[in-house]
């Protein structure tokens, strides 16, 4: 920063989905994300819902967020088509206390690869949430099977969550936005999938100072 | 004596609708404390509290009413925190004028009658509202669902006691608790818990319907069916009067009936507000990110809760159209907010604001308006608009 060099903000805008069986918690985790909240009272989502979250990364990068929250059952899956579209990351979310739900994944994980990819042909950056680990009954390690299983389907990674006491929502997030970020750098512009809007040092500080009155 | 002061006193037009009788107007009375809190409802029609209190001791016994505001709906639904009873208020003392004079007059119109005859007089009275006492009764009759039920007697309750799929029973568990959190009849700790009674109809209808099986928007309208029929096999033939013959295949696997609508809304948008649509497509949104909602749901858990079942008064009575002249007010109502959207979220964020407000909130001048706002929409354009984007989309499939 001292040389003064840098005279130029990335924003970045993210679509990013999260999928998985009903009720495993989809809502929850994107809720506690967004807004630091959890409420026992969220009713079934319906088609799909979305939120917005506004990442200052670093001193130079701005992640903008949209989490795409897609209803669970099956049916609805044959008309999610068009959400997927332009996505350039996705959580695939099961329910810990719930074994259908895990044996789930490998079909959303295909489903996903099979709607939407990056622009290079890969699949897009997955990252999978064993979700509701406060109520897990056994303390079981099970992270080499788990790593295993990620490596074989083709996940990032893995993270225990939980919405309810906030376990891990935030290092998950923050891990599938560093792959986002490094796909997106490592193709040139026209090919990039995230839509990049570049401003310059001065438009940025305008609207700073703007949103502070 | 008070109960003549009592009525001459009240607000003019109210006064108007209650002084042929004393018992009438106390029967309204007893409906409006649903509503809301006796002190406001004396306040609005304009009666002194001890009227009020005289009222209440002839007439509800000693069970004094809870001091300060109901924050809980006539239908068990929570008032959020930031509920606004005064605007609610403000509303209620024009609404309940209207929910007097349709009460006597529905009372009127039924008195001495075992059956109703569909005619263009029960159209207009449906469409003005149906008190919620006879709610449950003309839907039963508009819809068919009485005839299958007095044609197949034991049938929901033979439904109950097959072999049940388990894959069935499980999805309907993961969403018994997930329906109406905030409806306390919904609640385990309840007294008269409806949870069972979810369950059951949503069971006995998958096994019903095998190929529809359970579908997530199913257990909020049988949800609503239970909490106006109180009943459960009245709930089930009129969910099966919904599936089976008002609605197009909404909630089959394929759900093309409502990929169908979605579209049919598009053309009518298209033809009707042609701006509308424009900046629809300028921003590549699709219907059913905005709109598969407000289909699935039948306006559930979008609108207000009586606004909804005035829709549903139409829905049971009319058939399915009434479902697009609510989409498409809604759309034109709000044509300057939507023309404002700048991105894709935007538009997803306006199409959920617009559900809410004054205009939706005053549910009977709501109703007015989508008989008018969106100009003629005849059932032949209708069917042939869904001919043609059904053929579309299964061309589109394969």
């Amino acid at each position: 920063m001292a040389g003064g060099s840098v005279s130029e903000c990335k924003e970045y805008l993210f679509k990013v989905l999260v999928i998985g069986e009903l009720g495993v918690g989809k809502t929850s985790i994107i809720k506690r994300y967004v807004h630091q909240l959890f409420s026992q009272h969220y009713r079934a989502t319906i088609g799909v819902d979305f939120a917005l979250k506004v990442i200052n990364w670093d001193s130079k990068t701005l992640v903008r967020l949209q989490l795409w929250d897609i209803a669970g059952q099956e049916r609805f899956g044959n008309m999610t088509r068009v959400y997927y579209k332009e996505a350039v990351g996705a959580f695939v979310v099961f329910d810990v206390t719930r074994g259908s739900t895990f044996e789930a994944v490998s079909k959303w994980k295909h489903d996903l690869d099979s709607k939407v990819k990056l622009a290079n042909g890969n699949p897009i950056p997955s990252v999978l949430l064993a979700n509701k680990c406060d109520q897990k009954k056994d303390s079981s390690n099970n992270t080499p099977l788990m790593d295993n299983f990620c490596k074989e389907t083709g996940f990032l990674g893995w993270f225990e969550t939980s919405a309810k006491d906030n376990i891990n929502v935030d290092e998950a997030a923050r891990f599938l936005v560093e792959n986002i970020l490094a796909n997106d750098k490592g193709l040139p512009y026209e090919e990039s999938n995230g839509e990049r809007i570049k401003l310059d040092q001065e438009t940025v500080t305008a609207e700073s100072k703007s949103g502070c009155c | 004596m008070v109960n003549v002061n009592a009525v001459r006193r009240l607000q003019p037009r109210l006064r108007h609708v209650c002084c042929k009788s004393w018992r009438r107007f106390l029967a309204c009375w007893r409906n409006a404390t649903r509503w809301i809190h006796g002190e406001s409802l004396a306040r609005i029609v304009g009666l002194s509290l001890e009227e009020r209190s005289s009222y209440g001791e002839e007439e509800q016994g000693d069970h004094p009413e809870p001091s300060g505001q109901v924050t809980v709906d006539p239908y068990g639904f929570e008032r959020s925190e930031d509920f606004d009873y005064e605007s609610y208020e403000e509303l209620m003392s024009e609404y309940l004028v209207v929910l007097t004079r349709r009460s006597i007059k529905w009372s009127k119109l039924l008195k001495g009658k075992s059956k109703v005859q569909k005619n263009v007089k029960l159209k207009r009275y449906v469409r003005k509202g149906i008190p919620n006492e006879h709610r449950a009764a003309i839907w039963m009759a508009a819809s068919g669902a009485q005839d299958q039920l007095d044609k197949n007697p034991g049938y929901y309750q033979s439904l109950l006691g097959a072999d049940h799929d388990s894959k069935l029973m499980d999805t309907i568990c993961t969403d018994l608790n997930r329906t109406f959190p905030d409806n306390i009849q919904f609640r385990k700790t309840s007294n008269s818990c409806l949870l069972k009674s979810l369950y059951n109809v949503l069971l006995a209808y998958g096994h019903h319907n095998p190929t529809v099986g359970y579908c997530q928007g199913m257990n909020f309208i049988a949800g609503y069916l239970l909490i106006i029929t109180k009943d459960e096999e009245k709930s089930f033939w009129l969910m099966e009067a919904l599936l089976g013959r008002i609605l197009p295949d909404y909630f089959s696997p394929a759900m093309l009936g409502l990929k169908m609508d979605q579209e049919v809304l598009g053309e009518l948008v298209r033809a009707k507000i042609p701006k509308m649509w424009r900046i629809m497509a300028d921003h590549n949104v699709s219907w059913t990110l905005v709109v598969s909602r407000w289909f699935i749901c039948l306006y559930i858990d979008v609108l207000p809760v009586e606004t909804v079942l005035r829709i549903w008064d139409c829905l049971f009575y009319e058939g399915s159209k009434i479902l697009f002249r609510v989409a498409l007010t809604l759309i034109h109502h709000n044509e300057a907010l939507i023309q404002q959207a700048q991105s894709l979220p935007d538009i997803c964020q306006i199409f959920k604001q617009i559900t809410h407000g004054p205009i939706v909130d005053n549910c009977h001048a709501f109703m007015q308006r989508i008989f008018f706002d969106p100009g003629s929409l005849s059932t032949s354009t209708l069917t042939k608009l869904r001919v043609t984007c059904r053929s579309r989309i299964i061309a589109e499939e394969s």
